[in-house]
């Protein structure tokens, strides 16, 4: 059987415009070298298995706002489906809609009635995400929305931070 | 005539290089490199709360404005000392000292699972998630934060 590359493969045309001796058909070298695609091959597959590994398995996924850092911690816990609440520079956000403290409470209340009505999970935890250097003074009206509305479990939002071997 | 079979053949790659390379740009694009968890708390005190309501032994973490930190052991039977203060240095509390503190407290405690945070109004909220973390990190699994 005759190898793949050598019927792609062109014919020297230096050599065959030859007028001492030409070579233009009878010869069997070529100029293009047959490159060796298994190790690209074995590459990408390392890339593809090291992007599938990196893949979470978590599908709840919260959009960072750019002048926000989030605080660290060891003993975080997987994102769970929620009701987000952000907190940026004195200002609060639920759902991209943009509301005063005591406006917070009304909110809530009507979305966890919602979800509760629609029988969704979300109903039970409100994720607050806010800046690190932020008071509790600002949180403050947060968690207290929250808990009078009716949601179960409060989550602060966190970067996972690897555990430091003591 | 007697035509003798290689029985060498090269695999074509080329469709299976494309078929790689279009699985790399599909997970490079959707994969999430930033990846978000989340701390959990629960409604220290109010109607609804559920930490104050058992007679349980508990720890109530008040954390002041000027970096002191105080624990109080309530519902203890034993009569060890029930309050401890870490005075701050310059307004930025003693982590060290109290990472330390908290360690031991579990040791001698161990059926302590409850703790309480107060924080201050002008405590940040890195500190707050600081202090809930090292209170999980020595196996207090029921950490509530009280608010103001």
């Amino acid at each position: 059987m005759q190898s793949y590359l050598s019927t792609q493969a062109f014919q020297s045309p230096l050599r065959a415009t030859s007028v001492i001796k030409p070579q233009g058909n009878r010869s069997n070298k070529t100029l293009v070298a047959a490159l060796i695609l298994t190790s690209l091959v074995d590459a990408f597959s390392i890339l593809v298995i090291y992007l599938l590994m990196n893949t979470s398995a978590a599908t709840e996924q919260l959009d960072l706002e750019k002048n926000l850092t989030l605080p660290l911690a060891t003993q975080s816990e997987v994102l769970q489906a929620g009701v987000v609440v952000t907190t940026i520079n004195g200002k609060y956000k639920v759902k991209e809609q943009e509301m005063k403290a005591e406006d917070l409470m009304k909110t809530l209340q009507a979305l966890n009635l919602n979800l509760k009505d629609a029988d969704d999970n979300r109903h039970k935890n409100l994720v607050i995400q806010a800046d690190k250097n932020s008071s509790f003074e600002t949180l403050n009206p947060i968690i207290m929305a929250g808990t009078q509305a009716g949601f179960e479990t409060i989550k602060f939002a966190v970067l996972p931070n690897k555990e430091v071997s003591e | 005539m007697s035509h003798k079979k290689d029985i060498n053949f090269e695999i074509n790659l080329l469709p299976v290089i494309s078929l790689l390379a279009v699985c790399i740009s599909f997970l490079l694009l959707t994969t999430v490199w930033i990846k978000i968890g989340t701390l959990d708390v629960k409604q220290a005190l109010g109607d609804s709360s559920v930490l104050t309501q058992k007679e349980t032994p508990s720890l109530w973490v008040i954390m002041g404005e000027s970096g002191d930190m105080i624990f109080q052991l309530k519902n203890m039977a034993s009569t060890k000392k029930k309050q401890i203060r870490f005075t701050g240095k310059k307004s930025s509390f003693h982590w060290q000292k109290i990472q330390k503190f908290t360690k031991s407290l579990k040791h001698d405690v161990p059926e302590l699972q409850v703790a309480l945070v107060f924080p201050d109004r002008l405590t940040s909220f890195d500190d707050v998630v600081k202090t809930i973390d090292m209170l999980k990190k020595t196996q207090i699994t029921d950490v509530g934060v009280a608010p103001l």
